[in-house]
């Protein structure tokens, strides 16, 4: 096809689209207050106003959550020498480390009132103090420990409440395996690493914030796929001690944790 | 068809061989007419690998090695009845500057140099850029000029031609770091200070730490001996400077944490044998680690702030700290009798209790899988 036939094609196009798009709206928006609709054939044609909204906007797919939280947390070390000794005090003092976690879910079961979701989340914290010599003085050396605590979660959302009657909580919980990566650094470098196992569980409360802006909401699954926003807050107990073998760095902690979740 | 040729006589054209060189002769008589400005080219540095190697400038160090700067300057033509000279100053083109009437007249460092078509070369020691009228290396910033200067050999000597070259100087030492601190760690030290209130940020390039045993095997102690005495006067008016420091001066006595007198002290003009780190770039770096250090012993530390030039400050206050075994966490958690395992042994629980926990949780995932599949099939069926 020659270049000036195409041009011609494509603006014939281009103007039926329009012509289309302009040419009867009231298919596209809710009818009037009293008008009858003859339930035989236009019903089809015009749906009523509530119906056409679901119609307008279904929503994009959702499988997945992607969470980020942050939380106190002190680590129970001095737990393991039952009130005698405390390294973990003496050498970091009792101030709480900021916990940082990322979690991504995977929503893979539909349930009557929620969903069911397998994840995995990972964080940082850090514990920073001075290096002490063995008779006591405190030096110029910092010594550090970092924790990369990693989480296999099971979880269920508890979604009735915003799916049915429009109340924007959405009640959760979350068990699973913990797995805390920690490595002690000095001044050389790293002095020790390892692991502690342990298991955690985590009931927690969602303020589902699509209420508040159903808009931007809408606006924001059609653009980039997430379904619904989130603020949450939840308990978090972390029994992180090796299953009790002894032989182990007592990472356990009952804390909290707050952050912002999506769904898509 | 053929061409007659007029018949010239070697008689003939030697009149006007004569006439053409009469000319010449007379126009090579005359002073010559200026040409094109010189151009004068520093092509080495016995300092420097490459003339431009930073810092572009004559330094302390520069002057105290009696640096020698090779310049260069090219010539098309060599003209007669004119001389090449290398004066330093300011305006050394007027006559008025060349006559050596005031002291501030420029200084003439070459005279009737041999000109010849291509490069005339000549060097200028550092000390005789610092100061033309008294070389030396007193502490001044400046910027010397150096002038080439073809002269005619007429009574007023007037320029034929000239160029110039900029040598910018500083042999100012920047102000010594204050507040100087150490602590001490396992087989190190942390020293620490801040820059001279006096420095602006712009002129502060770096810092070096002195050290006392040096731990980097210099020979510090040998050449300590004969600084210190040629210093003691510059000592003391640093000792001033930095009053208000954290820690105590040492003067040379012990001081600042000292129990007894180092290599160096405050207000010493530091040697390469003293710096047990290189030079620490930028200004906002305050604090520094020596490692190497021997557990036990008492180590003698101090600063040196350098400008943009490279010029160190005097030494500044003196501290000293003992390097001590200490323990990290790890140390500490172990000497509490703490019991776990690090690396990858530890803490692996036995089959049977991770069994406890992750046959449960395989079974649960099976079925939700299986409720999942028969959901999904039901959903094809309607």
């Amino acid at each position: 096809m020659r270049p000036a036939a195409r041009l011609a094609a494509c603006m014939v196009l281009a103007v039926a689209a329009e012509a289309a798009a302009q040419a009867d709206p009231d298919l596209l928006a809710p009818l009037p207050p009293g008008t009858e609709v003859d339930a035989t054939d236009d019903a089809v044609l015009a749906p009523s106003a509530g119906t056409l909204a679901e119609a307008e906007y279904r929503g994009t797919p959702q499988h997945f959550a992607l969470e980020v939280r942050f939380g106190p947390y002190l680590p129970e070390v001095d737990q393991e020498f039952s009130g005698g000794q405390t390294p973990y005090a003496d050498t970091f003092g009792d101030a709480l480390l900021l916990l940082s976690l990322l979690q991504f879910d995977w929503e893979y079961l539909r349930i009557p009132g929620g969903t069911l979701a397998v994840g995995v989340s990972a964080g940082f914290m850090q514990a920073v103090g001075t290096a002490y010599t063995p008779d006591g003085r405190p030096s110029g050396e910092d010594t550090v420990l970092n924790i990369v605590p990693a989480y296999w979660t099971a979880g269920y959302r508890f979604d009735l409440f915003a799916e049915r009657w429009s109340v924007p909580l959405v009640p959760f919980f979350k068990v699973g395996i913990a797995t805390y990566w920690w490595w002690v650094l000095n001044a050389a470098g790293t002095a020790q690493w390892g692991w502690t196992p342990g298991w955690f569980l985590s009931p927690g409360l969602a303020l589902q914030l699509d209420f508040f802006e159903e808009g931007a909401a809408r606006s924001f699954d059609s653009s980039l796929g997430v379904n619904h926003s989130y603020l949450t807050i939840e308990l978090l107990y972390a029994s992180v001690d090796g299953f009790g073998r002894g032989q182990s760095l007592i990472l356990s902690d009952l804390t909290f944790t707050a952050g912002v979740a999506f769904e898509f | 068809m053929e061409h007659s040729r007029p018949m010239t006589s070697n008689c003939a054209r030697l009149p006007v061989r004569l006439a053409a060189a009469a000319l010449l002769a007379a126009a090579l008589a005359r002073p010559a007419a200026a040409g094109a400005a010189l151009t004068i080219e520093l092509f080495d540095r016995e300092n420097r690998g490459a003339v431009d190697d930073e810092p572009t400038g004559i330094n302390i160090a520069d002057c105290a090695s009696n640096e020698a700067w090779n310049f260069r300057t090219s010539l098309s033509s060599v003209p007669t009845n004119a001389h090449l000279d290398v004066w330093l100053g300011s305006a050394c083109d007027q006559r008025a500057n060349r006559d050596g009437a005031d002291a501030s007249d420029c200084v003439q460092v070459y005279g009737d140099l041999t000109m010849r078509v291509g490069y005339v070369n000549f060097m200028v020691e550092a000390p005789m850029l610092v100061d033309p009228h008294a070389p030396g290396c007193a502490e001044v910033k400046t910027t010397t000029k150096v002038w080439v200067l073809i002269l005619n050999e007429d009574a007023d000597e007037t320029v034929y031609n000239s160029g110039t070259y900029d040598v910018s100087i500083d042999t100012q030492r920047p102000a010594a770091p204050v507040s100087v601190t150490v602590d001490f760690g396992e087989s190190r030290a942390i020293v620490s200070w801040e820059m001279a209130s006096s420095t602006a940020a712009s002129e502060q390039w770096g810092f070096r730490v002195l050290c006392d045993p040096n731990p980097t095997g210099a020979d510090a102690d040998a050449d300590a001996d004969a600084d210190a005495a040629a210093d003691a006067d510059e000592g003391a008016e640093a000792d001033g400077a930095d009053a208000g420091g954290e820690a105590t001066e040492t003067g040379g006595e012990p001081g600042g944490g000292c129990t007894s007198g180092g290599a160096f002290a405050a207000g010493d003009e530091p040697i390469d044998a003293w710096y047990c780190t290189g030079q620490i770039v930028g200004s906002a770096v305050r604090v520094r680690e020596v490692e190497g250090l021997a557990n036990g012993t008492e180590y003698h530390f101090a600063v040196v702030a350098l400008d943009d030039y490279r010029n160190p400050s005097l030494v500044s206050t003196v501290v000293c700290t003992v390097p001590s075994e200490v323990n990290d966490f790890w140390e500490t958690y172990e000497a509490a009798g703490g019991r776990a395992e690090g690396g990858c042994t530890c803490a692996v629980p036995a089959a049977g209790r991770l069994g406890d926990v992750g046959v449960p949780a395989l079974l649960l995932g099976a079925a939700l899988g299986r409720r999942r599949r028969a959901a999904r099939d039901r959903g094809d069926r309607r």
